[in-house]
């Protein structure tokens, strides 16, 4: 039986849900929801899929996406999330997998480029940064908050092309920071929630560092570390700056699943046309995620 | 299939997307998933094939972009076709 329903905002759509999600941010009421969140069965397999993947289904109109420990979710139509829960998950396992994959999901079937970045923004312009997972796009994210950027989000910069530049919308006011990115936490508002069983990764709320609308897009950086002997920013362009953002597409399986590919061809030659692309490579262990923000913040203002 | 000819006539294969990236032609299989890219003289070839042509209209008009004679320039695009055929991206006939 559903207790209650809550209203989020989140990726530029209103979001109804019957799953409690404390880390996304509270829509005013009275929105008409684009997005329904609900506990119902869903099947462990599609009837005729015509994609199968890691840990997923599709067919022309939905996604199925399926963990062993964590949960079922059947995505359709780009409204519609149905969750069934594993025995012994979580409620936060399960929400990471919802507002993970789930909603990454759910940004493909609407046409929102989900790039896997961390945005911020300052002065009603955003940059995303662009890392492999765990190699510190949301620390470097972090660095940016305590100079007063504003968070977008830490995981998905979730893009809509405009006519001459893409605008990213805001996700979660959350930043996921290792255990010991945390040391010199000294924020009132810094509430801690584990993520996954024993990851050692923890959500900070970032409330009062989010930015609540969207931002025009100008730069995106790639994230190197290891790439080069000394610390360097050098411009990708042509086919290297496409090649960089269609490997920083977020879930870009789930396109191929739902046989959008060349719609998704289509938004990566117009955001490596529109956004300038860098490579920011630097030593292992030679920076810190501050002087990182500082060697950013020194070549935007050269620019 | 046969090697390409001069009197061949090329087509683009349905199921390739392009796009430009700062000069760069970028082409994608949707069938595959695979990109390739081209440089841009590969990338004036691909744009004349807008309309099905064979490789002697297509040198002709290379001939007036690129100040080359059409028989110079007959050797390359016809390597470069056989390679759109081995990959899928344009079909003869």
């Amino acid at each position: 039986m559903i207790e209650s329903t809550y209203l989020y905002r989140c990726y530029g759509l209103t979001i109804l849900s019957e799953i409690h999600c404390p880390e996304l941010e509270e829509s005013s009421p009275g929105q008409e929801p684009d997005v329904r969140i609900k506990l119902a069965p869903v099947p462990e397999s599609l009837l005729n899929p015509r994609y199968t993947g890691y840990k997923c289904e599709a067919d022309d109109s939905s996604l199925l996406i399926r963990t062993d420990r964590f949960a079922k979710l059947l995505i359709t139509g780009g409204n519609q999330i149905l969750v069934q829960e594993r025995e012994g998950a979580h409620d936060y396992e399960i929400r990471t997998l919802l507002l993970g994959w789930g909603l990454g999901a759910l940004l493909h079937q609407r046409g929102i480029f989900p790039l896997h970045a961390s945005a911020v923004g300052m002065d009603q312009k955003c940059l995303a940064f662009c890392a492999p997972s765990g190699a510190g796009k949301s620390t470097l994210a972090y660095a940016f908050l305590k100079r007063g950027y504003r968070l977008l989000d830490d995981n998905i910069a979730a893009l809509k092309p405009g006519l001459k530049t893409p605008m990213v919308f805001p996700g979660n006011p959350e930043v996921k920071l290792w255990g010991n990115d945390l040391g010199d936490l000294t924020h009132e508002n810094s509430r801690l929630r584990p993520l996954l069983r024993e990851s050692g990764k923890f959500a900070l709320k970032a409330r009062d560092h989010f930015q609540r609308d969207p931002q025009p897009l100008i730069r995106i950086y790639m994230i190197s570390r290891g790439g080069s002997p000394t610390p360097r920013i050098t411009r990708l362009k042509g086919r290297e700056a496409f090649q960089a953002l269609s490997e920083n597409t977020f879930c870009a399986r789930f396109l191929r699943g739902m046989g959008q590919p060349a719609k998704h061809f289509d938004m990566l030659v117009r955001l490596a046309d529109q956004v300038p692309v860098f490579k920011l490579e630097f030593p292992v262990d030679s920076l810190s995620p501050d002087e990182l923000r500082q060697m950013i913040e020194d070549s935007l203002r050269r620019a | 299939m046969g090697a390409v000819a001069l009197d061949s006539v090329v087509t683009r294969c349905d199921d390739i997307v392009a796009g430009v990236v700062d000069a760069d032609l970028i082409m994608m299989s949707i069938e595959n998933g695979k990109y390739y890219q081209l440089n841009p003289s590969a990338g004036r070839v691909w744009s004349l094939l807008e309309q099905p042509r064979t490789v002697t209209e297509i040198c002709q008009m290379l001939s007036k972009d690129f100040k080359v004679t059409p028989e110079a320039c007959q050797k390359d695009v016809l390597h470069f076709l056989d390679e759109l055929v081995s990959r899928n991206v344009v079909t003869i006939r």
